[in-house]
């Protein structure tokens, strides 16, 4: 394969991993890294590499139109990312304590569950009169946002905070511990316990898993982990996907969001249940 | 609130921008031939500062709106980002995914490679070191992956992975049995797999380079003991560490005719080899046997290849040489001659190797790399000096001496006799008739040495199992074949003009052989001889009485008791430096 041959093809693959990352708030690692791997014949870690690059321009291309829609909350993006990076920190230094092969499996069959949770129609999304509590009262996290393809303003107050912020803790550990992104735990705990709409959801995940990235990409930089010739093409095709995806979220429906979300968490779920069996 | 996201709106707009085109512009450099990894890594460095920059800059957002707790929140989560962006190398670090042990022969090449590789650039090799020590049970996974990664025909993977392995040994402070696993990589494979071997031994001084002597010395041995190490990788790095004085491959001489063998009998014997490994003595037994021999000779040196335990219990005076937990034999006189060149000692080593007696072949090259300033060199033709009886005037031997068995073809006995003759320059001879040389079987598989002894200028002892029974010695059949053989020997060394006595000789049946009680097996001096003491006071003073009549005076030490049993007797269990002879 031609050296620009290779760019295109790897330019391409991003644009789809950034298109579906930036819409679903995840970070594009489940397609960019086993395409690099299996089909381009990439080193792995310079796969990893180029998966965090991903990741981070997944995010940051998306950004811009999800601040400039107020899909991204930025309240409940910090809020939380206080748990995702504690929880890291502490994955980081629990690993090898724990056996991964057994966390693949728990949370191969919690991501499964959270599948079928988030298939079922919330009652209470709509429902003025929910108890928010005092603690989440606090915190100031409401917002609104313009819905393209409902036509209308929507205004949300999210509940059980404090839920959130633990259900983060171990969605950063073991993003930590098993060196997986966090979004596709951080969505359905948004959407499940905090009762999130889910594109914005979708929005501040892909907010929060751009700066967990940035983060340890000093890292992943030392350990030569990234090489410019793979990242730069990924990082491209992934911006111009991203892009593309953030224009996409407001104009579609949320249940179409939904079950895209669904699906995909589906496959994260099998995936996962596979290394551990496999190990 | 909508102008402050406005604002971060433009601010990551601007950072994408500014990333995409810079990466572009380095892809362009770098897709028309030019170099554009610096562009593109400046383009990346500003995507990921990205994110970062917007959570800095939220801060002043909600500064602005006077949001305290807001502020709080965002600067701590501001902290940990920086926190483990820093620490988090150290904290974080997790190793490359160890490809699997397959569950036989050795890791493949397309893992093990890339895992080398990922280690070397995530894993400091101290970090690494420290990993190994906290969890021991990595180490087989990631040292043998990085034993294939040695093999690699990338010279630059090899080189890289050399100093990492070399840096890792360094840095542990793990027991000698994991430190000796590191140096080696893959110990089974190691031990198994002749390309591995070479190629860690090649890398082996280089790997060791620097470290003490004390932990060099415990890691050779720990390789040298399970009989994985080869003499020459050993004594490199051995030499180079300064756990033994030379390297003997720097001291080795063609063989030539500037070498000169002295015979049995030249004296004084300035020096005395012993070869004591504890796996065969007790301390008590060597320290006895050797406050006799230096008793009997206060002027000789006596040297004692042997492992640590036997050097704590040497007596004063007594040079050690460490043998390195080699598996060698208690008997130094076969594998090597010692003979001089000019005024030095030259080992002369057999190239035949013993079945069993493998490490025996190393024997002299440990005494170069320790003791004195010797020499040593190895032999055109095989050679066994338990079956050679070396007088001033002639080499004495049966068709039993010929290495390697050579039959009763009177021409291949002629032949090889001839090649003894040149190696030793004197002339042969034979110590029976060789008309019939089929009636000489009862004399197989007993070393010459054991049975016949030539006192010259004109004596000979010939062990007698008839006497031997006098002394308790039992008759069987293996005894009548041997004594017939003796009395074929007696009669034949007569006929030479020598004046022949007879010693007691006993054939003891044992486990896992049958052993001899001999008196002939010693060592000349002069006019005197040096043996084994028996347990049979009575035959003692009859070897005694017999040498006298000889004009030799016998001396017995306390026996080494497992040599015996084992079937090597005092000339066996030693072997010496003695003046060039005439």
């Amino acid at each position: 394969m031609s050296e620009l041959v290779f760019v295109l093809v790897v330019v391409a693959i991003s644009f789809l991993a950034g298109f579906l990352g930036s819409l679903l708030g995840l970070g594009g690692g489940m397609i960019v890294i086993p395409a690099l791997t299996l089909m381009l014949h990439v080193d792995i870690r310079h796969a990893i590499g180029a998966s965090i690059i991903s990741v981070i321009a997944t995010s940051s291309g998306a950004a811009a139109a999800y601040v400039r829609d107020r899909l991204a909350n930025l309240r409940v993006a910090m809020f939380l990312e206080l748990g995702t990076t504690t929880g890291a920190i502490i994955g980081a230094y629990i690993a090898g304590i724990v056996h991964p092969k057994l966390l693949f499996i728990l949370f191969g069959v919690i991501l499964g569950y959270s599948a079928l949770a988030m298939l079922r129609k919330r009652k209470s999304a709509d429902d003025e009169d929910r108890d928010v509590g005092a603690f989440t009262q606090h915190l100031k996290l409401h917002g609104s946002y313009f819905d393209d393809a409902a036509g209308m303003e929507i205004a949300y107050q999210p509940v059980r905070a404090r839920l959130g912020l633990m259900l983060m803790v171990i969605a950063g550990t073991v993003s930590g511990l098993l060196g997986i992104g966090s979004g596709a735990l951080k969505v359905p705990a948004m959407d499940l316990a905090m009762e999130l709409p889910i594109k914005v959801s979708a929005a501040t995940s892909n907010f929060m898993i751009g700066v967990t990235a940035a983060a340890s990409a000093g890292v992943y930089f030392a350990r030569g982990q990234i090489d410019p010739f793979i990242a730069a093409p990924v990082a491209l095709g992934v911006l111009a996907g991203a892009l593309v995806g953030s224009k996409t979220l407001g104009r579609i429906g949320s249940r179409a969001v939904r079950v895209i979300f669904v699906v995909v968490l589906v496959i994260i779920s099998v995936q996962m249940l596979l290394k551990g069996i496999r190990g | 609130m909508k102008d402050p996201d406005l604002a971060i709106s433009w601010l990551l707009r601007i950072g994408v921008l500014l990333s995409a085109s810079v990466i572009m512009v380095g892809m362009i450099v770098h897709l028309a031939g030019g170099n554009g990894r610096t562009i593109i890594t400046a383009g990346l460095l500003i995507l990921i500062a990205t994110p970062v920059a917007r959570v800095a800059f939220s801060i002043f957002i909600f500064l602005k709106e006077k949001d305290r707790l807001y502020v709080a929140i965002t600067s701590a989560v501001l902290a940990i980002l920086l926190f483990s962006f820093f620490v988090g190398k150290a904290a974080g670090a997790e190793l490359p995914s160890v490809p699997p042990l397959p569950s036989g022969g050795w890791p493949s090449a397309q893992v093990a490679e890339p895992f080398a590789r990922a280690l070397m650039a995530r894993e400091p090799a101290a970090e690494l070191a420290k990993r190994l020590a906290a969890n021991p049970e990595l180490m087989p996974g990631v040292l043998r992956n990085l034993g294939t990664a040695m093999m690699s025909s990338d010279a630059s993977l090899v080189a890289a992975l050399t100093r990492y392995v070399h840096d890792v040994t360094r840095a542990s402070t793990m027991d000698t049995r994991a430190a000796a696993s590191i140096v080696v990589l893959d110990p089974v494979r190691f031990l198994n797999d002749a390309a591995f071997r070479k190629r860690m031994s090649d890398s082996l001084p280089a790997i060791m380079a620097g470290m003490p002597t004390p932990r060099s010395r415990a890691i050779l041995d720990e390789l040298t003991a399970s009989g994985s190490l080869d003499f020459a990788a050993f004594e490199r790095v051995a030499a180079a560490n300064g756990v033994v004085r030379r390297a003997s491959s720097e001291r080795r001489v063609p063989f030539d005719a500037s070498i000169v063998m002295p015979d049995d009998v030249s004296g004084p014997i300035e020096t005395s080899f012993f070869s004591l490994s504890s796996a065969f003595f007790k301390p008590e037994e060597i320290r006895r046997f050797l406050e006799a021999v230096h008793a009997a000779s206060p002027k000789r040196q006596l040297v004692v290849l042997g492992d640590r335990a036997i050097r704590d219990a040497l007596p004063k005076g007594v040079v050690f040489v460490d043998d390195h937990s080699r598996a060698v034999t208690p008997w130094p006189r076969d594998p090597f001659i010692v003979a001089h060149r000019s005024d030095r000692v030259v080992f002369v080593s057999r190239p035949n190797v013993q079945r069993d007696r493998e490490e025996d072949r190393n024997m002299a090259r440990a005494l170069v790399d320790d003791w004195g300033d010797a020499m040593w060199t190895i032999a055109p033709i095989p050679f066994h000096n338990g079956h050679l009886l070396l007088t001033p005037t002639t080499v004495w031997i049966s068709i039993f001496s010929l290495e390697p068995q050579i039959g009763t073809a009177r021409e291949r006995v002629r032949e090889a006799a001839n090649a003894l003759q040149q190696l030793f320059r004197r002339p042969v001879r034979f110590v029976h008739p060789l008309d019939d040389l089929d009636a000489l079987g009862g004399g197989a598989g007993f070393d010459l040495d054991s049975i016949v002894t030539i006192l010259p200028p004109s004596n000979a002892l010939v062990g007698d199992i008839d006497l031997g029974v006098k002394y308790g010695g039992k008759k069987s059949a293996k005894a009548e074949g041997l004594q017939q053989f003796l009395d074929i020997v007696a009669k034949e060394l007569q006929r030479d003009g020598l004046t022949v006595r007879r010693l007691p000789l006993l054939l003891v049946a044992a486990a896992p052989a049958d052993y001899l009680v001999t008196w002939n097996n010693v060592v000349l001096e002069n006019r005197r001889a040096e043996g084994f003491a028996s347990r049979i006071p009575d035959a003692d003073a009859y070897a005694k009485k017999t040498f006298a009549a000889a004009g030799y005076k016998l001396v017995l030490f306390p026996p080494l008791r497992r040599s015996i049993e084992l079937g090597g007797g005092y000339r066996c269990a030693s072997n010496h430096v003695r003046p060039p002879g005439r």
